[in-house]
């Protein structure tokens, strides 16, 4: 039995290779089963591995004010969540957890160094609410200190009202720039959150102060919020906007940006909101819907991998590790994706056209090469980078089987004839897929195999 | 067919670009000699720059310092004040390289300049004004990538449109594929001795017929093949500030003198989204300010006697409002700054007509917008790049021309 089509796209977009544990799995459960099973990830039995590093990550355990304590403590936490990061994404078995918590991550987006010692704190809350629901993901984030701080709601008074949290609630949480509201609309929603700030008195944690409370009547969407409410103008408005049908669509079109495509079927947008209208905005069924759409299916290859995808796909493919922070920071921005230091609220883009650049490709290319030639046999780890390439592809009697094994594996299809035999041309140095498969011949070319691989077009699109 | 009508055929000019890497071969072969147009820098302040703490309009007296109780410029002569410009503004002290420049006539400022979309968002704000389609999202590309579409020549160079930093602009959204830079030592790709050449042909030829990447994949292994030969070529001076931004300026520079056929390039400079603590007098915004005076005036000397063929914009998505907020910052504003520096530049002078700070000029509590940003870029395209089709560049608009530019001599 072997993965069919539908199976190894679903499990590309889950952000899995179409191998191992997930290829097993899948096979043995079915496509229903296996995707309702990631939709419970306390179910699943973690990869032990995964759990003892994961545990090693003692920062990430850490509440906000004894993080605040130890000494460097944000950026030692930031260099934490990325490794988790990785871990989640290359390894983990739980890996439709980990890639919505990042979608949140990305929807409600806070630059690293903007939440600073919050950070961690902000990853827990979002990762929390994964797979639940966007109306307590929304409550959260608006009071939580890494969103007040960012978008300065924490200084939104009523007699400066400061609008930037209330304008990107409207534009990049909730309605979407074309969502039907308008100028008076932002300044109105900025009234009605004046007063949601931090406090010493709760340790820096949300506070409502009702003195610089705007108390006056307002008018949000078209609806009145009568004067002296205080913190229930928040909390209406909020509501209001969880269930506004331009947040249904909204945030359909973005998890079908994430999942699909970047210019994913109306169709299936409007079917996503009315799921996810249906459903109150609940997470498990709007994905059960995604991933048994047709149009989810017919979109293989459509995506650009970002490069954080790819480096995560790669570390899978390879199984390398970063043993220097530096290293794995610096591979990062060189790929051009610093790990959440986009520099804006709207999130690092995931259309492929903000990625397929020439400096972006090269470095793509370097990291192939770095992650297997460098990494294969250092036992110095000399370079910051760990890792052992003997058991990586599958073993094969002739290079053709070998070749064709390893881009099952890593691009979840054979190679066409032709672009077969560009990788035999390296691989059985023009000898033709018969070659034998020799341990000498298998140690000389697995490295460089690899990187054509991972380097090559197919690798790029999922 | 000719060239524009190839580009509406093809939708560069808002449609979609799905055909448009199958454009990007057919222009490589179109002929213009290069000599005739300026290498353009575009430097974008990104987060709606405070143009009220750069360009000071100290001659505003009360309307301009009561709204700005801490963060204001003050006056020339004062402790602290600003450098006199023409008897209505004065620079940010921290700006002085740019003052000699200005008053040796290389560098013109235009005031109250903008966007015509009354947007306060900076991803709209942004995209607009780099689409060049105010109030338009349907755009979908860039408008240097158009001028570079509609320009394209003999010039095969990968350096064409360079990006320096992490991300493309949405500028260059389009048909041409810009290179994305960081630094030119970072140029090079090498395998294991040994399977590297035979890896390096399988790695070009799987690339070699991608619709989407394949351009893409030429262009890296033309950009090796230049980056091995800048590498060799000497250094620069100093005087860049040690950042991404002084450092990026510092490789336009060596691409410039390298003539490797840059056309243009983008960088930018962050740091202008000033809610809290400007620190406009000794903070922050103080500090940004100089790193972007600093970096434009060492980029300026060290281009020597290629300065004469290289023109230089700043802008920014927007100001920022003239009355502070709580928390000694600005908020996002509407009307800002642009900056002009080049050897065509009719410097030593603002531009644009001022509108003022009363209550009833203000829009919507912000500096009014009186100079279209796309009247000051236009002039530029069509004097300094060559390029007359600005109908094209900025779609759907008419420009007004303010004669702040020399045309090239031929």
């Amino acid at each position: 039995m072997s993965l069919s089509q539908e199976q190894t796209h679903l499990l590309l977009r889950l952000g899995f290779l179409p191998r191992g544990w997930a290829a097993e799995r899948i096979q043995r459960l079915g496509t229903a089963a296996f995707v309702e099973e990631q939709l419970h990830p306390e179910s699943i039995p973690e990869d032990p591995e995964v759990t003892r590093r994961l545990e090693r990550l003692a920062l990430l355990r850490l509440d906000t004010h004894a993080l605040a304590r130890s000494d460097d403590g944000e950026s030692r936490a930031y260099v934490e969540a990325l490794r988790a990061h990785l871990l989640r994404h290359s390894r983990s078995r739980r890996r439709l957890a980990a890639r919505m918590a990042a979608f949140w991550a990305h929807h409600f987006y806070v630059p690293a160094d903007a939440a600073n010692v919050h950070l961690v704190d902000y990853l827990r809350t979002l990762e929390r609410h994964a797979l639940g629901g966007f109306r307590e993901l929304l409550f959260a984030v608006a009071r939580h200190p890494a969103m007040l701080v960012y978008l300065n709601n924490d200084s939104n008074v009523k007699d400066h009202p400061n609008e930037n949290y209330a304008r990107e609630l409207l534009e990049l949480h909730t309605l979407g720039v074309d969502g039907g509201y308008t100028e008076r609309d932002v300044k109105e929603v900025a009234r009605a959150l004046s007063g949601w700030t931090t406090h010493p008195r709760t340790e820096g944690m949300f506070y409502f102060d009702p003195d610089v409370h705007d108390d006056g009547p307002k008018r949000i969407l078209g609806r009145a919020f009568p004067a002296g409410r205080g913190i229930e103008d928040g909390l209406q408005l909020l509501d209001l906007l969880a269930r506004h049908p331009s947040s249904a669509r909204f945030v359909a079109r973005k998890l079908a940006l994430w999942f699909v495509s970047d210019d994913p079927p109306p169709a299936l947008i409007e079917r996503l909101a009315q799921v996810f209208q249906q459903e109150r905005g609940q997470v498990r069924p709007l994905l059960r819907a995604l991933f048994s759409a047709p149009e989810f299916y017919a979109a293989a290859g459509a995506r650009l991998r970002t490069p954080l995808e790819f480096l995560t796909a790669a570390l899978e493919a390879t199984g390398a590790r970063f043993s220097d922070d530096w290293r794995l920071i610096d591979t990062l921005a060189r790929l051009g994706q610093p790990y959440l230091g986009w520099k804006t609220p709207d999130g690092a883009p995931t259309r492929a056209q903000a990625w397929a650049s020439t400096g972006g490709l090269l470095a793509r290319w370097q990291v192939a090469l770095e992650l297997t030639q460098e990494a294969d046999g250092d036992p110095e780890g000399g370079w910051g980078l760990l890792g052992g390439l003997e058991d990586r592809l599958p073993a094969a009697p002739t290079v053709g089987i070998w070749v064709r094994a390893a881009a099952r594996e890593l691009w979840g299809r054979e190679p066409e004839e032709e672009r077969l035999a560009l990788l035999l041309d390296y691989a059985a140095e023009g000898a033709g897929p018969e070659r034998p498969l020799t341990l000498a011949l298998a140690g000389r070319k697995r490295a460089g195999l690899l990187a054509l691989l991972l380097a090559a077009p197919e690798f790029q699109w999922i | 067919m000719k060239r524009r009508n190839l580009l509406k055929t093809l939708g560069v000019l808002g449609v979609g670009h799905a055909l448009l890497p199958g454009l990007h071969a057919n222009l490589a072969f179109a002929e213009t000699p290069a000599e005739v147009r300026d290498v353009l820098v575009v430097v974008f302040l990104r987060g709606g720059a405070d143009g009220l703490g750069l360009v000071a309009p100290y001659a505003e007296g009360a309307l301009y310092y009561d709204r700005r109780p801490s963060q204001a410029v003050p006056e020339p002569g004062r402790k602290g004040g600003g450098l006199d410009l023409d008897g209505r503004f004065a620079l940010h002290p921290a700006l002085a390289p740019l003052h000699e420049l200005y008053r040796e006539g290389t560098l013109a400022i235009v005031h109250a300049a903008g966007s015509p979309h009354d947007t306060r968002s900076h991803f709209d704000a942004q995209q607009y004004m780099e689409f060049g389609t105010p109030g338009r999202k349907d755009t979908r590309s860039g408008w240097l990538a158009r001028h570079l579409a509609l320009t394209a020549r003999r010039n095969r160079s990968p350096f064409r449109a360079v990006g320096f930093g992490d991300v493309l602009p949405d500028s260059l959204l389009g048909p041409v594929t810009p290179l994305a830079l960081r630094s030119i030592a970072d140029f090079h790709l090498q395998g294991r001795d040994g399977e590297w050449p035979r890896m390096q042909r399988a790695l070009a030829r799987l690339y070699a017929h991608q619709r989407r990447l394949g351009p893409v994949a030429q262009n890296v292994w033309r950009a090796l093949e230049r980056m091995r030969r800048i590498a060799r070529e000497p250094g620069d001076r100093g005087g860049y500030p040690a950042t991404p931004f002084g450092e990026g300026l510092a490789q336009v520079a060596r691409l410039v003198r390298a003539e490797v056929g840059l056309e243009v390039a983008t960088l930018d400079l962050g740091g202008w989204d000033t809610h809290e603590e400007q620190g406009l007098r000794d903070g922050g915004f103080a500090a940004t300010a100089a790193e972007l005076a600093q970096g434009l005036a060492a980029f300026w000397s060290g281009l020597g006697r290629a300065a004469a063929r290289v023109s230089v914009v700043v802008m920014s998505e927007f100001g920022r409002r003239v009355e502070e907020n709580a928390s000694r910052g600005t908020d996002h504003g509407h009307g800002g700054v642009m900056w002009l520096l080049g050897a065509g530049v009719r410097g030593g002078r603002v531009y644009g007509r001022w509108p003022g700070l009363a209550q009833e000029a203000l829009a919507d509590g912000d500096l009014a917008v009186t100079t279209d940003f796309r009247d000051v870029l236009a002039e530029l395209v069509r004097k300094r790049l060559g390029n007359p089709q600005v109908d094209q560049v900025f779609p759907r608009y008419s420009p007004r021309e303010l004669e702040i530019i020399e045309g090239r001599k031929a």
